[in-house]
Formats: structure tokens, C-alpha cells, sequence
């Protein structure tokens, strides 16, 4: 093979792999610096940054996208890991009746967002079961649950559309364990939880940091889900930067490209920071 | 036993209620609390369905030929490169194989913003190519894992026998390869269908509203009072990949029968 032959064969995606994402960012990065902005000059540098950090409004937005992906994703990891556990114990006559858990992947985030107001509503199906149950009265006796600041709607709906991602990932892996690992423990008299933590938790650990990582991003800097599920205050940066791109003056749109590069730029510290925590706790593990 | 039938019961409820609740809803207009049974079925959805069938029609043959559009030209994008990672070693592969991941993993309003930009310098902003363009860069990373992976699970013997009986490098990737990678290709498609046909954002955004998408149809309407319409409406989006799920396996059983591999 030619030197120059990788380089050919790559080029049908490194050319719109650096057209549409490489320069993609780099326009956005210029923009949030007031650059190629159309007819808008803007005599500081700085100026949609400043605009950024002028207020607590957008401080209180990207803590409340940290808090919804941390608490969705550490959530749908907890979950989703059980369940495969408990799949990949099962006799395996059953287990393809299990393809069920599948739907949630098939679903767009628009759907889920629907099905978490049916669900969650002040008279949704919730609080009609409630009522049956004989716990609320009326539907003003159910909690808010939708649109406020504790963003049980966001959370829940992201648990429902990412645990059967976790799953899948999670069972992939479990598939590779020798399971005559399992026997033996128990002939030593190890217990459910034992063999859980010691030996299968360590072997599933490389697939749940790559799983929290990519859930972890992805709810940060979603957009469907939040924007079907309607605003909330302080509600999620992806809809402050929609309001910026979209309703506010043109030459505003230098804010909605800050908050973007520095989503951008959060996203490849906070890959690093993970990796580099996720490897210092291994070494820590004792290998078999 | 109890094991299995308690699992059974938490995945209904997880998975299987949501979608029993749609189909009750899609019947049942005045379903309200605190039923938790609609107690009146009708069929005014599907009468919804009836007055505006082309609309309908139409939105989701669009979203299907831009989504079959991604797929087509992720296949494109990725067939190369997959063989190339998959195959050989060179210098920076891993930087590589990592970079090109990165669109799958960045959230995609960082760049499709900006590439906004540049499509309309192009002329491909509010155009189907634009549309396809976009959807390919946030899926084309399913596809390419799925054919490097096709690729690693089978040797490069086949195509060099192929090579010493006299193929040329276009025949020994549609007699030998393609065939070998199927099932690969077809994990691959899956996936990034499904990315393109269920993605709202990125449609509206670079597709300027003159895209019909289904998901684009669908959106006020999910916002509206018209649950039942909204109900049978999002029931779609499970039943359309269901049904291709089904061709494409019949098509393929069909094939291998026909080649004697049944």
C-alpha cells in the first residue's frame, strides 16, 4: 500500500466530517466572538460572554442541565445494570420474550416527551391510579410533576428512553463473562451481592463509564425532549440557546453561540476528567 | 421461577405499559381522569386520519427517503474507511478511529449551528442535501462501528481468493464482501434510520420548515388537546420500523432460499 492510499480511502468522510462538523464548530466559535455575523460588527471581543456571566440566569440553567443529566444518567445506569444483570440470569428460553425492553430505543425523544405528560399530568395516569388507590381526593391533591424546577418530567423521560440503551450496552459485555466464574465463588461460599460487586461489577465497569459518558453528554446538550416538554424555570441551557438563535434579535446570536462553544468545550473536558478518574479508579481494583 | 416472572412483570410495566396506554388513548378521545380504564371508545382519530391523510402521507414519505438518504450515504461515507481500520495499521489510526467518533458523542447544536452557516453559503440550507448532510454526520459513527466490526469478523482470504480467480476491486466488494458484511450493514442501517427518522431538531433547523418531516407533522399536534390523534400519531413511529423489521427479514430469508443457503 502507497503512503498516500489510507488518506485516499479516508477522504469520503474526512471531507464532510471537516466540512459540516470541524467547520461547523469553528463558525460557531467565531460567531460567539462577534465574527461572521452578517452586517453586525461588535466592537468587544468578549461581549456575548460577558453577556453570559452578567446574569444568574444562565449559571442557574447550565447547573440545572448538569443536575437533570446527572441525575437521569446515574439513574438509568443503576436501573438499566440491574435489569440486564437479572436478563443475563435468566434460563435462556425466556429471554428472547425479553425484546421487549427494546421499544424505548425505537421511540423518538418527541414521543417520550408526550408519554411523559400522559403519564405525569396533574390528571394523567398517575394521579387516575392514585385516585383509585384512595391517596389524593381530587387532581389537585397529585403533586406538580411536570414543568417545575425539579425536573421530574425531564429525568423520568430520560430514564425511559436511555435505561434500554444501558442494557444493551451492559449486556453486550455480560455476554463475555465465564460464568463458571460464578460457580466457583459460590463453592467458596460467596453470597448474591458478593459475587455481584467483586466479580461481575469490575468486569461490566469499562462498559457503564462509556455508557455514563455518552448519556451524560447527550442529556446535557439534548433538545427534543426538553423543548416537547415545554419551559420551565430556570429550565435547560439547549432551550435558553434556541430562544437566542431563534426568537431574539439577529444580533444577539453571538450569546446562543457562547453558551454552545462553551457546551462544546464542557464536553471535551468533562470526557477527559471521566477517563482519567474512571482509569485511576481501576488501577485501584485488584485484577484476577 | 418467581425470578423470571417478576422480571417479566417490571419490563411490562417499564416497556410494555407506555404502549398499551398509546393504543387505549388512539380509541378513546374522552378518556379523562380519573379513568383509569377509558370508559367510551371512538374513532375520531382515525376519522383525523381519514381528513388529513395526504398531509400525513406525505410528511412521512419525506422522512422516510431523507432518512433511507442517510443511510445510503453514511454506507458511502464509511464503506472505505471501515475496511481500512478494520484491516490495516497506520500511523494515528487510534487518534483517528476516536476523532470520527466525536460527532456521535458532541451535542450536535454545538456544530449544526454553525454548519447552518455554511449551508447557506452553499445553497443546501432548506434543501433535502442539507437535510442528509446533517443526519449523516450525527449517525454516519453507528454505521462506521457496525462495518469495521462486519469487517473484523471475517478474514481478507475470501476477498483474495476472489482477487486470484481475476475480480475486479468493484466485483469482489459486491459478490463477496457486501454479502459477507450484510448482516453488519443491515445493524448499521438500522440505527442510523432510526437516528435520521425520529431526529425533530436538526430537521427543522437546517431543513427551514420547506423539509416536510413526520416528526416535524407530528410535534404541535403532541402539544395540542388532541390526545387521541397524538396517541395513534405517535404509535407510528413504533409500528413503521416494526413493519421494515419484517420486509427486510423476509426479503433476505427469500435470497438466501434462492441462492440455496435457506
Amino acid at each position: 500500500m502507497r503512503p498516500s492510499e489510507p488518506l485516499l480511502r479516508l477522504l469520503p468522510l474526512l471531507l464532510p466530517f471537516s466540512l459540516v462538523f470541524g467547520c461547523g464548530l469553528v463558525i460557531t466559535l467565531l460567531q460567539s466572538f462577534g465574527f461572521l455575523m452578517f452586517s453586525y460588527t461588535y466592537d468587544d471581543l468578549f461581549f456575548a460572554y460577558r453577556e453570559l456571566f452578567a446574569d444568574s440566569w444562565f449559571l442557574r440553567s447550565a447547573a440545572f442541565s448538569l443536575y437533570v443529566a446527572a441525575a437521569s444518567s446515574g439513574l438509568s445506569i443503576a436501573i438499566g445494570t440491574a435489569l440486564a444483570y437479572a436478563l443475563w440470569k435468566m434460563p435462556e428460553r425466556y429471554r428472547n420474550f425479553a425484546i421487549v425492553y427494546k421499544i424505548p430505543l425505537v421511540l423518538p425523544h418527541i414521543a417520550v416527551g408526550f408519554l411523559a405528560v400522559i403519564f405525569l399530568a396533574k390528571t394523567g395516569i398517575l394521579a387516575s391510579i392514585a385516585f383509585h388507590l384512595g391517596l389524593i381526593d381530587s387532581f389537585e391533591g397529585f403533586p406538580d410533576l411536570l414543568y417545575t424546577s425539579a425536573g421530574i418530567d425531564l429525568i423520568s423521560a430520560y430514564i425511559y428512553k436511555e435505561t434500554p440503551f444501558v442494557m444493551v450496552m451492559v449486556y453486550a459485555m455480560l455476554v463475555r463473562f465465564d460464568r463458571r466464574q460464578i460457580d466457583t465463588a459460590r463453592m467458596l461460599g460467596a453470597g448474591r451481592l458478593r459475587i455481584f460487586y467483586t466479580l461481575i461489577l469490575p468486569f461490566i465497569l469499562p462498559a457503564i463509564n462509556t455508557t455514563f459518558i455518552i448519556l451524560f453528554i447527550f442529556t446535557f446538550g439534548g433538545f427534543d425532549l426538553p423543548f416537547v416538554l415545554g419551559d420551565s424555570y430556570p429550565g435547560m441551557l439547549s432551550i435558553r440557546i434556541y430562544e437566542y438563535f431563534f426568537q431574539k434579535d439577529l444580533a444577539l446570536r453571538p450569546v446562543a453561540m457562547a453558551m454552545l462553544s462553551l457546551i462544546f468545550v464542557f464536553s471535551l473536558f468533562f470526557i477527559g476528567m471521566y477517563l482519567r478518574l474512571s482509569a485511576s479508579l481501576a488501577r485501584g481494583v485488584r485484577k484476577l | 421461577m418467581m425470578g423470571v416472572v417478576s422480571i417479566f412483570a417490571v419490563l411490562l410495566l417499564l416497556f410494555v405499559l407506555p404502549v398499551i396506554v398509546l393504543l387505549l388513548g388512539a380509541f378513546s378521545s374522552s378518556w379523562a381522569f380519573p379513568e383509569v380504564f377509558p370508559a367510551v371508545f371512538d374513532l375520531r382519530s382515525l376519522h383525523y386520519l381519514a381528513q388529513h391523510g395526504q398531509d400525513i402521507g406525505l410528511s412521512l414519505l419525506s422522512s422516510c427517503l431523507y432518512s433511507f438518504g442517510t443511510v445510503v450515504l453514511t454506507f458511502g461515507m464509511t464503506i472505505l474507511p471501515a475496511k481500512l481500520f478494520a484491516r490495516t495499521d497506520f500511523f494515528g489510526k487510534n487518534f483517528l478511529e476516536g476523532m470520527l467518533l466525536a460527532p456521535a458523542l458532541i451535542p450536535p447544536m454545538a456544530f449544526a449551528m454553525g454548519a447552518h452557516f455554511i449551508f447557506l453559503r452553499l445553497g443546501i440550507a432548506d434543501t433535502r442535501v442539507g437535510v442528509i448532510l446533517i443526519l449523516s454526520i450525527i449517525s454516519y459513527p453507528y454505521m462506521l462501528r457496525a462495518l469495521t466490526a462486519g469487517y473484523q469478523a471475517y478474514g481478507d482470504n475470501f476477498a483474495l481468493c476472489a482477487k486470484n480467480l481475476g475480480a475486479s476491486p468493484i466485483r469482489i466488494l459486491v459478490a463477496v464482501e457486501l454479502p459477507l458484511l450484510l448482516p453488519a450493514l443491515l445493524a448499521g442501517a438500522t440505527i442510523v434510520f432510526l437516528v435520521a427518522f425520529s431526529e425533530y431538531f436538526l430537521v427543522f433547523l437546517i431543513g427551514g420548515g420547506t423539509v416536510p418531516s413526520y416528526s416535524g407533522y407530528i410535534f404541535p399536534i403532541l402539544n395540542s388537546s388532541e390526545r387521541s390523534v397524538a396517541s395513534l400519531l405517535t404509535l407510528v413511529f413504533l409500528a413503521l420500523p416494526i413493519v421494515f423489521f419484517f420486509v427486510i427479514d423476509r426479503l433476505i430469508y427469500r435470497a438466501n432460499r434462492r441462492r440455496g443457503m435457506g
